[in-house]
């Protein structure tokens, strides 16, 4: 089973956004943090396969979910992060996370459908690692 | 700004999509909970004349707000996230009132909602 790490300082935006996994993928294993060092915490502890990072995280460091999204891959490059944003794709900080090596984009506010997508992907691309081996 | 506090079709859709009411009014009751949290953080920016954390309040409370259908309270948030993070806090006594102000007229129909009303 997939594990999920979401990552917001909203527990509302966290809760709306675990209900969607949860409707897209039933009985998926879904983590929550609030702020960075939780995040990094969880991320080391429990290995999420995925993680949906807020890029406005309200960090203590006031690197927002850039700081975040940089340790996470320094640690584990093959974790799968998607930026969850309502900036718009080109956007500046959008781009950089992406040439970090971010995965995904999630637009906000957040549809189950897109989250179903992004999921599809995830699935497919394990499907394909198996399949190499 | 839009004629009704509350775009009731988005929260039709949020339910739709969730297929669940339970899970639907305890989204309703965190955000009625964390809504009020966030217009005190933003009044709090506002003493202090902190920009980035003032833009940092709005733009949450704006994307719940969306979330939620509260479409005049996003809209009010918009521009306040907007201005702020070109470091403009000219207008933000008045954006944080005109917030407060459509948090007022929005929350008692979510409540309504929350407590088994039709979206």
């Amino acid at each position: 089973m997939t594990r999920f790490l979401i990552v917001d300082d909203s527990r509302t935006a966290r809760m709306t956004l675990a209900a969607a996994i949860r409707n897209a993928s039933h009985g998926a294993d879904v983590r929550e943090a609030e702020d960075a060092q939780a995040a990094m915490d969880v991320f080391v502890e429990d290995r999420p396969e995925v993680v949906f990072l807020d890029m406005m995280l309200d960090d203590s460091a006031g690197q927002g979910g850039l700081g975040a999204l940089r340790a996470m891959l320094d640690a584990r490059p093959e974790a799968r992060i998607v930026l969850v944003t309502a900036l718009q794709p080109d956007h500046a900080d959008v781009v950089k996370a992406v040439s970090l090596g971010a995965f995904g984009h999630l637009g906000k506010p957040i549809r189950t459908e897109a989250v179903r997508k992004i999921l599809a992907v995830v699935e497919a691309e394990a499907g394909r690692m198996v399949r190499i081996r | 700004m839009p004629d009704e506090p509350l775009q009731r079709s988005v929260l039709a859709r949020l339910r739709d999509e969730l297929g669940d009411a339970d899970t639907m009014r305890d989204l309703l009751s965190s955000f009625l909970d964390e809504a009020p949290q966030l217009l005190a953080r933003m009044r709090t920016a506002l003493a202090a004349q902190d920009a980035p954390r003032f833009h940092v309040a709005a733009h949450t409370l704006k994307g719940l707000s969306a979330t939620f259908g509260a479409q005049q309270l996003a809209e009010v948030c918009r521009d306040a996230e907007q201005r702020a993070r070109a470091g403009d806090m000219a207008n933000a006594p008045q954006l944080q009132q005109q917030a407060e102000d459509a948090w007022q007229r929005v929350r008692p129909q979510l409540e309504a909602v929350r407590d088994g009303g039709a979206p």
